[in-house]
């Protein structure tokens, strides 16, 4: 058999397994006829096996390209994966996260202490002493600080202030949701570089955050109480989610500084898919912080009640992370 | 002066001779032993089709400013926060969402026939689009510095992103079946009294079979000069051989076309050959293209 009859001969299949594959691309698979299916599988092994012959006889650059091309795309259809879908998202949000989470818990446990210890530190440090905040503050920053925790801001005497604050509630979403999930994706992205960009990002916003929050608790007990009301219920969501998006990039620089045996290829993308799922997962937290920061945490509502809110959400959130998926 | 440790031996050349060195051409052998090739993509084809999706990107940002300005009449704070929400999922999602739900391409990529798949060929996964489309934030350090250094290095032409996903981005192939050389059909075989008793060897007559379809095909097209130039060598050689009794001139001239009636005259003959109810005799009959075409669907 030479060339010419071989073409002559297998074109039609060609052909059928063509518009065949045009028909199983457009639709989803398990809407074909049971004969479609059964000729999809054939063909598939028969174009398989034409294009087995022309390479192994060297018929011909442009010939083998057109039928890898149709094996391909016949292959990624046979063996395309489920499509995704909302439940599964669902188990991943709830459970899967948490369990993702706790698989890689030292590097969690590393991206905690790298952003909350520097935090609490220059805290201490920065009410012991509030003039030291201007070492890590410009110094404009602190006096706008100073005014907006300054007056009682939720007083519900005061319709003016309330509604002024509330037209802004929809603002501040979109900016958190922007501007902190914006900062948590980049934090793990840039793990990759060795993981250098990840410390540096979470000790420099820890150290900020504690000296901020030093700054304005030292100033006076009025300020503390709106502060400390204002950040207490988001803070559970928001600070932890920015120790695990760090933790993810923590993964990824450490997958190439420690792959073992390994390639680094192999190195990072198997690290690379657990990564992101932590991140991911992080990014979750923080669209779920946004919106307590924006419609919660600002509303007029006692201190008091803030506080018992905003403590039982530290408990859910790191009862959630420790316990969500256990079991079974 | 160091010196020189005994134990470290000197490392025997890693890459096989006969491996082309630089090779852009990626070939996955599924576990059903089908061998599939794919072309890798490299920086110019990807850097265009991400100018395309900038471009988009910034087209989406100005319609989501359009209706957040529309809705703003009524709305602002809410028009406001959509615009900003809006502004993170194009500038965050856009890459992802398109290469999810299109199976790894955006519609830049769709544009410059590209596609992103897993490494073993596979349609990508949701996961692994949006690794490597949020790893994409360290890629773009100073002007995707480390995007360009991780795609040479890798040898698959892969970004950061890709590393860690496990991906890598393919041209898309042609889809058209190739044409047989038209001109066969009316190439007219050598005359029986010109030639003597020998043979040329299949594997010559698949050498000449390339070379002519190198003519009518696009991707590695060559000119009639160079057709002639490149054919001339096995032209005098195989005349030589055969005896050939006709117009040398034209050997020497027109060796393309003097290949081709070679490959014609025993194609020809070895075709009826094969076919039990042709008498073997009957190379020096005219072409019959109704044959071919009658049996062409």
């Amino acid at each position: 058999m030479n060339k010419r009859k071989f073409v002559q001969a297998r074109r039609p299949e060609w052909e059928n397994f063509r518009k065949l594959l045009d028909r199983v691309e457009t639709r989803p698979i398990r809407k074909l006829p049971a004969a479609d299916l059964d000729d999809f599988s054939r063909l598939l092994r028969e174009v398989s096996n034409d294009l087995a012959v022309i390479r192994s006889r060297e018929w011909g650059r442009e010939l083998e390209d057109f039928l890898n091309h149709l094996v391909t795309r016949g292959y990624n259809q046979f063996y395309s994966a489920p499509p995704g879908r909302f439940r599964e998202f669902l188990a991943f949000a709830t459970v899967g996260f948490p369990r993702e989470l706790r698989r890689h818990w030292k590097y969690f446990a590393l991206g905690w202490a790298l952003f909350f210890l520097p935090l609490l530190i220059s805290w201490a440090v920065v009410q012991m002493d509030p003039s030291r905040a201007s070492a890590v503050l410009p110094s404009e920053q602190l006096e706008a600080i100073d005014e907006m925790y300054g007056s009682k801001l939720y007083d519900p005497d005061e319709d003016g202030v309330v509604q002024g604050f509330g037209d802004q509630r929809a603002i501040m979403a979109g900016f958190y949701i922007r501007n902190n999930v914006g900062i948590a994706l980049i934090c793990f992205a840039i793990g990759i570089l060795f993981g250098i960009g990840t410390i540096y990002l979470l000790l420099f916003n820890g150290v900020v955050l504690g000296a901020l929050s030093g700054y304005v608790v030292a100033q006076s007990p009025q300020h503390a109480d709106n502060f400390l009301s204002f950040v207490v219920t988001h803070g559970s969501f928001e600070l932890t989610a920015i120790a695990i998006a760090g933790a993810a990039g923590l993964m990824l620089g450490d997958s190439f500084l420690h792959r073992g045996n390994r390639t680094v290829k192999d190195a990072f993308r198997v690290q690379g898919l657990d990564s992101v799922k932590v991140a991911f997962g992080a990014a979750l937290m923080l669209v779920v912080a946004a919106g307590i920061e924006a419609f919660w945490s600002p509303s007029p509502i006692p201190s008091t009640i803030k506080y018992i809110v905003g403590l039982a959400s530290w408990v859910f959130v790191y009862a959630w992370l420790a316990l969500a998926g256990r079991g079974k | 002066m160091t010196p020189r440790r005994p134990d470290v031996a000197p490392q025997p050349a890693q890459v096989a001779a006969s491996e082309p060195l630089i090779t852009l051409e990626e070939i996955v052998e599924t576990p059903e032993c089908v061998q599939m090739s794919f072309l890798l993509a490299g920086p110019s084809a990807r850097s265009s089709a991400y100018l395309l999706d900038t471009l988009v990107r910034a087209a989406l940002l100005l319609l989501a400013a359009a209706l957040a300005m529309c809705a703003g009449m009524s709305l602002p704070g809410f028009s406001i926060g959509f615009f900003l929400v809006a502004w993170f999922l194009v500038e965050w999602g856009y890459f992802a969402f398109f290469e999810w739900i299109w199976s790894g391409q955006t519609i830049g990529k769709k544009a410059m026939g590209i596609r992103v798949v897993e490494r073993h060929g596979h349609p990508l996964s949701a996961w692994s689009a949006l690794v490597r489309n949020l790893i994409r934030a360290a890629d773009s350090v100073g002007m995707y510095g480390p995007c360009f250094v991780s795609m040479i290095l890798s040898g698959k032409m892969q970004r950061l992103g890709d590393l860690a996903a496990g991906t890598m981005v393919i041209h898309e192939r042609p889809v058209r079946l190739p044409v047989e050389p038209v001109i066969l059909d009316t190439i007219k075989p050598l005359e029986l009294n010109d030639i003597g008793g020998f043979v040329p060897k299949e594997r010559t007559l698949l050498l000449i079979d390339r070379l002519l379809s190198r003519r009518t095909n696009s991707r590695e097209r060559i000119p009639h000069e160079r057709g002639h130039a490149l054919s001339r060598g096995l032209a005098m050689r195989l005349a030589e051989k055969m005896e050939y009794r006709g117009d040398w001139e034209q050997v020497k001239n027109y060796s393309m076309a003097f290949l081709a009636r070679v490959y014609v005259t025993y194609l020809r003959r070895r075709e009826e050959e094969d076919s039990p109810d042709k008498p073997a005799a009957a190379v020096d009959r005219p072409p019959r293209p109704a044959v071919r075409k009658g049996r062409t669907p």
